[in-house]
């Protein structure tokens, strides 16, 4: 299977055309969801509390509904200008944002409650440009992110390795600029699904930070847990996306008994 | 973007702060009212451009120095509510003072630095 990371840089690799995938496949938003789910699980938020949150590699916002469905709100950070479109023409509730993630992140220090990314920091380790070092870049990405956190709070960076050696690069990267943490493997026995989860700490180690030993393998208790935190039910999100979206005046199929029901067996 | 993610920006290029905004299409969408969040913003606002920013739309005077935690002052809350979290800024340019200059296009401010090739 081909890597995306080696076929072009992300500003040009996710143009429109890829924009428009991750709009409609509903492989991909599924995939995407369950990373982000997993993530903020990781970051351990103080419950019943409206967090403000990083999303670095937002893309399309996928991973930024997930966030707002929790409760908290955010802010996300692209390169690639297509995928903002489409997270802009989704209308979603957060702050969209276009830069360079391997320039540094321009922001004040102590703002954010937390960070995640959701399969974007392997496209720093590229050199796809004469004028980029990939250990220059991540330096400038974690030193800025470091700074950005508010103390003790935590980034949950979830990436797709080349090689172990990327691996090593990226924690090394971390812990120079002041992270403690490591990282976390789920499903670690299956090539296909296995997900590496960077956990860093803005601050000193606390006990409760996940370890690599921190291994699930059961998604019985996550659904359980889903479950639980979304008091909402899907209907009344939808009714209330689509009269927000009434009022801005936009165009929106009208609603009926059938507006946020899943589809009979036969078509899916 | 909305005045609250502009309160958190420095210029990329030179990390000065502020950045001049300089807006051409403002938006406000209302949003849901969440006390303790914008008590827990509070502190890490820069107060000196919530209220510069507050003349430059029109909110009205704040005091001088920013409200305390756990105040109860519900009208200035409401109103950083407004201004924070409801005003969003569709068009317009954001200014470094080193005379860069950041476009925001359809609500997404272009934060990249052109990097000189060969350089």
């Amino acid at each position: 299977m081909s890597r995306p990371e080696h076929l072009a840089p992300p500003e040009i690799y996710y143009d429109d055309q890829q924009a428009k995938k991750y709009l409609t496949s509903t492989r991909m938003n599924e995939i995407q969801q369950n990373l982000t789910e997993r993530a903020l699980e990781l970051l351990c938020l103080p419950p019943n509390q409206k967090s403000l949150l990083l999303d670095l590699g937002c893309g399309s916002g996928l991973s930024g509904d997930v966030i707002t469905e929790e409760g908290h709100d955010w802010v996300g950070f692209d390169i690639s200008q297509a995928m903002l479109n489409a997270a802009s023409s989704r209308d979603v509730e957060g702050d969209l944002v276009l830069l360079d993630l391997g320039q540094g992140l321009p922001l004040r220090t102590g703002i954010f409650d937390g960070a995640i990314s959701v399969s974007a920091i392997q496209w720093l380790c590229n050199a796809d440009k004469t004028c980029n070092d990939p250990r220059k870049r991540l330096a400038s990405f974690f030193s800025t992110l470091y700074a950005s956190l508010i103390r003790g709070s935590r980034a949950v960076l979830q990436f797709y390795p080349d090689s172990s050696d990327q691996v090593d690069l990226l924690l090394t990267a971390a812990q120079k600029a002041g992270f403690s943490g490591g990282l976390v493997v789920d499903f670690p026995n299956s090539t296909r699904a296995k997900k590496y989860f960077l956990c860093l700490t803005a601050g000193p180690p606390s006990s409760s930070l996940p370890t690599t030993n921190d291994i699930r393998l059961d998604t019985e208790t996550r659904k359980r847990k889903k479950k639980r935190n979304n008091g909402i039910s899907l209907k009344s999100r939808i009714l209330a996306k689509k009269e927000r979206q009434r009022r801005q005046g936009r165009e929106v199929r009208p609603d009926s008994k059938y507006t946020g029901r899943k589809r009979s067996g036969k078509l899916r | 973007m909305r005045l609250l993610t502009y309160n958190f920006l420095q210029c990329p290029k030179t990390k000065t702060f502020p950045l001049i905004l300089e807006p051409t299409l403002v938006e406000t969408i209302e949003t849901e009212y969440n006390k303790e969040f914008i008590l827990r913003m509070i502190p890490r606002l820069d107060w000196n451009l919530v209220r510069q920013v507050s003349r430059q739309f029109a909110f009205g005077e704040l005091p001088q120095v920013a409200p305390k935690e756990g105040t109860q002052d519900e009208e200035t809350l409401r109103l950083l509510h407004k201004m924070l979290l409801e005003t969003h800024i569709k068009e317009g340019v954001l200014k470094s003072q080193d005379g860069t200059c950041y476009p925001i296009k359809d609500g997404i401010p272009n934060m990249l630095i052109t990097q000189l090739k060969d350089e």
